[in-house]
Parts: C-alpha cells; sequence; structure tokens
C-alpha cells in the first residue's frame, strides 16, 4: 500500500508524480545476505496456483465451435 | 445505367438518409448511428449519391452480382459535420479556400457507405470517437488499434480517425467475418499488408476447412476457419481459452475478470483489435462475435504488499464493434455468477448529450455477453502472448516486492503494494515515444538510457514484450523487456530499465537464487 492515491497509469505517469523508494537506503553486504536467505524460502505455492488461470489451453471442442 | 448526380445535402436527423433508414427499416444499427452522431454533434450530412466502394464491389463480384433480385453494384456514402456546411461553402473549399477546407475538417466527423442491400444497408463506417472530456486526462481512451482514414470529396481531402465497422449481410459475411474485418483494419498492421475485403476474408477461412459446406451465403466461422482466414493475411492467430470452468460439465463458463482485463488491456495498447467469442445471454444465443477496440484506462487499485495486482484488472469500460449495434459500443464489464463468477459485458452507451432526443438508444435492451474466448491477429514475429508476459511479470513482482517490504519493514518505512501491466511495442516506438513520455523531464537520463539500449543490449527484435512492474500509485520501477521472437519455454530476457536505484540490487538477488527461475536479466540499464 503505497501511501498516495494514484492518479495515472503506470503509461501516462510523469516523473514529476513518481515516488521515491527507501531514500537514503543502503542495501549493505550483510543486509543481502538476510534478503537472499528470506527470499530462498519463501513458499511460492499460492503463487504458482494464481498463475494456474494463466496457462489454458484451447480445447479441440472450442476450435470446432462455430461463430455467427 | 448509372446516372452523374448532384451531391446532396441534409439537416442531420430530419430528412437524412440514415434517419430514413431508420424509420423504414426498424434497424438497430441505423438507430445506434443516429445516437452516436447526435453525440457527436452533428449537424449536416452530404450525401454522394454514387460510390463505387471496395468492399461492397468485392461483395458484389463473390456473391451479388449472379442473384436474380438484379442489386446495383453502387453505394452512396453519407458524410457527417458537426458544423453547419452549405454548398456554396463545400464549393468554396473545392476551389482551394483553405478556410473553407478547415472548416470542413474540424467539423468532420466519418462517413458511413450505404450498400444497395435492403437487409443490411450499412457498410463500411469509420465514425470518430467521441472527445476526451477534462477529467480523463490521466486516463484516457486506450483505442491504439484506430488508424487515420483518408477521403475525398469533390477533391477535398478529408480525414477521420477511427476503425472501420460494418454490418454483417450474412450473404459473405457472418458476425465473424465482419470482426475479422475490423480486426485486419488496425493501425498495427499499417505497413504490414493491403486490408481484405469481407470476401476475401471468408475465402480465405474456407481454403482448407471448408468441412464440405459452402463459401456464400456464410453460415458463421468455425475456429479452424477463423485462424486460418487470420494465416492467409501472413500474420499469426493467437487464442486465449477462458479460465473458468464448468466442475461438471468441464466446459469453459468464461473468464476470471482480472484475466479478462489485463489481456484486453494487453492487446488494445499494442495495438491489435481483440475478436471475442462468447453468448449472448437470453438469447440462447451459440456463439457471437464482437471486436473490442479501445478501453478506458484506470488507475491502479491499493495493492497488499503480500501479493501484486495487475494494474488493468480495475478496467471499467471497454469498446466494441458489434455488428448487431454499430461502432464503438461501450460496454460495461461486471461479473456474473453462473456456477463460478465469471466477466460479463453489458452495452452500456453514456447517457445523450442532446437531452431533448425523442429516440432510445439501442444498447438500453441488449442482451448480456459473456466472452469465453478471445482471438487476435498478431505479427507473425510475436511468438509469445499476454499470458506469459502476465505470468513472468507477477512471479517477478512476487519477489521484488518481498525483498522490497523486507528493507522497508527493516527501516520502519511504509510498505509497497506493487502492480504489473505488459504490452507489446516496436522497440523503435519504446525507444522513441515511450521512453521520452517517461523520462522526458531528465533528457540526461532520457539520453543515457537510449544509447545504453542500442549500445550494451543484445541486438533486440522488432517487437518486444515490456512487464512494467512499479508501485500501485503507478510509480515505476522497471521494465524488463522481453524477446518475442523466441520459443516460450526459453522466453529470454534482453534487458530491464530500473527506474529505482533500489532495482539493480533487488534484481541482483532473484537473479543469484537458481532455484526461484527467473532470469538472467542479462543488462541492468539505468534510468535514475
Amino acid at each position: 500500500m503505497t501511501q498516495k492515491k494514484a492518479k495515472y497509469t503506470p503509461w501516462t505517469i510523469p516523473q514529476s508524480d513518481w515516488t521515491p523508494v527507501l531514500t537514503g537506503v543502503e542495501i549493505d553486504e550483510e543486509t543481502r545476505q538476510e534478503l537472499t536467505e528470506a527470499v530462498r524460502d519463501f513458499d511460492k505455492s499460492d503463487l504458482d496456483e494464481r498463475l494456474r488461470a494463466y496457462d489454458t489451453k484451447v480445447s479441440n471442442e472450442t476450435m470446432s465451435k462455430s461463430v455467427k | 445505367m448509372v446516372q452523374p448526380e448532384r451531391l446532396q445535402f441534409f439537416t442531420f436527423g430530419k430528412d437524412d438518409p440514415l434517419t430514413s433508414i431508420s424509420n423504414s427499416n426498424e434497424s438497430t444499427q441505423a438507430d445506434y448511428l443516429l445516437c452516436y452522431l447526435d453525440d457527436l454533434g452533428a449537424s449536416t450530412v452530404i450525401e454522394e449519391p454514387n460510390y463505387f466502394d471496395r468492399d461492397y464491389l468485392a461483395e458484389f463480384a463473390a456473391f451479388y452480382s449472379v442473384s436474380s433480385r438484379g442489386y446495383a453494384n453502387i453505394c452512396r456514402r453519407l458524410h457527417f459535420f458537426s458544423n453547419e456546411i452549405n454548398r456554396t461553402q463545400l464549393r468554396s473549399a473545392a476551389g482551394g479556400s483553405d478556410r473553407q477546407n478547415k472548416i470542413l475538417q474540424d467539423s468532420y466527423l466519418g462517413f458511413i457507405i450505404i450498400r444497395p442491400i435492403p437487409a443490411a444497408p450499412l457498410g463500411r463506417t469509420v465514425l470518430t470517437w467521441y472527445p476526451e472530456q477534462e477529467e480523463n486526462k490521466h486516463t484516457p481512451r486506450m483505442r491504439n488499434p484506430s488508424r487515420d482514414y483518408k477521403v475525398h470529396v469533390a477533391g477535398i481531402e478529408l480525414t477521420v480517425n477511427g476503425l472501420a465497422w460494418q454490418q454483417q449481410d450474412t450473404g459473405v459475411g457472418a458476425c465473424a467475418t465482419v470482426s475479422l474485418w475490423s480486426m485486419l483494419h488496425s493501425s498495427a498492421f499499417d505497413d504490414h499488408h493491403a486490408i481484405p475485403t469481407t470476401a476475401d476474408i471468408t475465402r480465405d477461412a474456407h481454403s482448407k476447412h471448408s468441412f464440405g459446406s459452402r463459401v456464400f451465403p456464410s453460415q458463421g466461422l468455425n475456429f479452424y476457419q477463423i485462424c486460418d482466414a487470420i494465416k492467409e493475411q501472413k500474420l499469426a492467430p493467437l487464442i486465449t481459452e477462458g479460465d473458468i470452468k464448468s466442475e461438471k460439465s468441464g466446459k469453459v463458463l468464461g473468464f476470471s475478470r482480472e484475466r479478462f482485463l489485463s489481456t484486453c488491456a494487453a492487446y488494445i495498447r499494442s495495438g491489435y483489435p481483440i475478436l471475442l467469442s462468447g453468448n449472448l445471454m437470453a438469447t440462447g444465443s451459440s456463439g457471437h462475435a464482437i471486436c473490442v477496440v479501445g478501453f478506458r484506462s484506470c488507475v491502479p487499485s491499493t495493492t497488499d504488499p503480500n501479493s501484486p495486482s495487475l494494474a488493468e484488472s480495475g478496467i471499467e469500460y471497454i469498446y466494441i464493434h458489434d455488428d448487431n449495434l454499430g461502432p464503438n459500443v461501450r460496454f460495461k464489464v461486471d461479473t456474473v455468477s453462473l456456477e463460478k463468477e465469471v466477466a460479463v459485458l453489458s452495452a452500456d452507451a453514456p447517457e445523450p448529450v442532446n437531452k431533448s432526443r425523442t429516440l432510445a438508444c439501442p444498447t438500453k435492451n441488449y442482451p448480456e455477453f459473456i466472452p469465453t474466448q478471445i482471438i487476435v491477429a498478431a505479427h507473425n514475429d510475436i511468438r509469445t502472448d499476454p499470458d506469459k508476459l502476465h505470468r513472468a511479470g507477477l512471479r517477478n513482482a512476487t519477489y521484488i516486492s518481498k525483498i522490497l517490504n523486507l528493507i522497508a519493514d527493516k527501516n520502519s518505512q511504509p510498505r509497497f503494494g506493487l502492480t504489473v501491466s505488459t504490452r507489446f511495442i516496436k522497440l523503435a516506438t519504446y525507444l522513441g515515444d515511450e521512453l521520452s513520455d517517461r523520462l522526458g523531464d531528465n533528457p540526461k537520463v532520457l539520453s543515457s538510457v537510449r544509447l545504453a539500449l542500442c549500445e550494451k543490449v543484445d541486438p533486440m527484435s522488432l517487437h518486444i514484450g515490456v512487464v512494467r512492474i512499479g508501485l500501485d500509485d503507478s510509480t515505476p520501477l522497471v521494465d524488463i523487456i522481453y524477446d518475442t521472437t523466441d520459443s516460450d519455454r526459453n522466453h529470454p530476457i534482453f534487458c530491464y530499465v530500473a527506474y529505482s536505484d533500489k532495482i539493480p540490487d533487488v534484481m541482483d538477488i532473484i537473479e543469484s537464487i537458481h532455484s526461484i527461475g527467473l532470469g538472467p536479466y542479462k543488462t541492468s540499464v539505468k534510468a535514475y
């Protein structure tokens, strides 16, 4: 949840309206290791389930369907 | 023999030929066109009484010429203007008056071909879009498939931007044929080929999969035939099947709203109109085809930091050429519960501008439409589809979100919700207009990004797939640039363009964990 309410789309937003991200934060080697470990252990089963909707096959029944 | 005739001038809505068709035929399409033109502020209609139309001549040669009814081979063409135009003004414009030519062009709303087919008189029709309202300037109507059509009246050149629509005649083309015909008019194919006529399309559709049925009169097309008609144009048919299926029968019920809208947005933004196949509710229809030509873009909704969203899943309206109604019909997108929730479209034209209009817009009583398949004609070198880009986008966004929010938590900063949006785009357009629109405020960065993309990235394909991941306030974080010319198994990335200085570190971490299976990202281009 970004604090600012969107006014533009991702394809129309001008640079002047961009929100700075994590300004002043440095990612040192120790942080990097922590992040790597946390991400490595991430349970992606929910993500895989969600992405299944984007993997449909066109059936023979569809190919034979007539459109009038 | 056809005789020469004078151009005719009419006051719109009184005695003009379109109003006559509406009055005499009880034509839903003529009623819709009258309402649409009324909202555009039409004032004058100029009729060319003799007009040879390429599409109708092809229909005539294929079908009507051998009918005993004795159809004529010539059409009429109606031009619509928002100003009052008289013969003196037209004469002046024809004589070269720049002022009168400008008045004509500035008030030109488009044209309709009137075919000499009483049952289906409305031929090739191109009308301009409703003007954009100031309040929608940040969420414009996306109508990238539209193109400029140049017409000539007595040597006066007029231009209208839109996409051609026509009424199906069933002699030469059914709804699938006219939807395909509109699709193939897209601006995306301007440098590709000559636009086929409906007769060409119906013949092409029957070239390999006729199944013993006759070509004319057209009885509709099946999906094999639709795909063949597209392939005959040296284009690639891409079909997306609805993701919601019946538990009982296994049949496709429709699309989830998120997938339907994201797929439509990706194609339309890429310039590809969409043939939607589906069912009209409450009519027992065995299948109807319509053509999506635009959508009203939307701002992303507030997103859960743990689950990135597709930026276009909140689209409220799409614009459709429906041969039962007319061009650019606004449809509201909603969901309906069959066995499960599926996307449903309801014709929902805006309230009339002219409050005293007595003609009821036929969109009011039009049945709802449930889309079940999406068909697109894309360039042959595009060997992937929006599903692959959305899968890649959501996967990448999930990990980027995870990492950014871990950093945010550690530094006691607010968490971020991320969104994904995708499109295909010509490399030249991405390097040109797209980057200029995003980075134009900072010429130094714009220049360095453009040069890096040309000089440091592997040579890229004509069309690229762009996955844009950003915050839910639309701030872009990264564009991941995909090669569209390889197989889905490889789905290679050319590079990524980072709009934030945190992104290279984040992408390095993701790439370093091989078990995630994302990347290699190859080249990082800094746009900050």
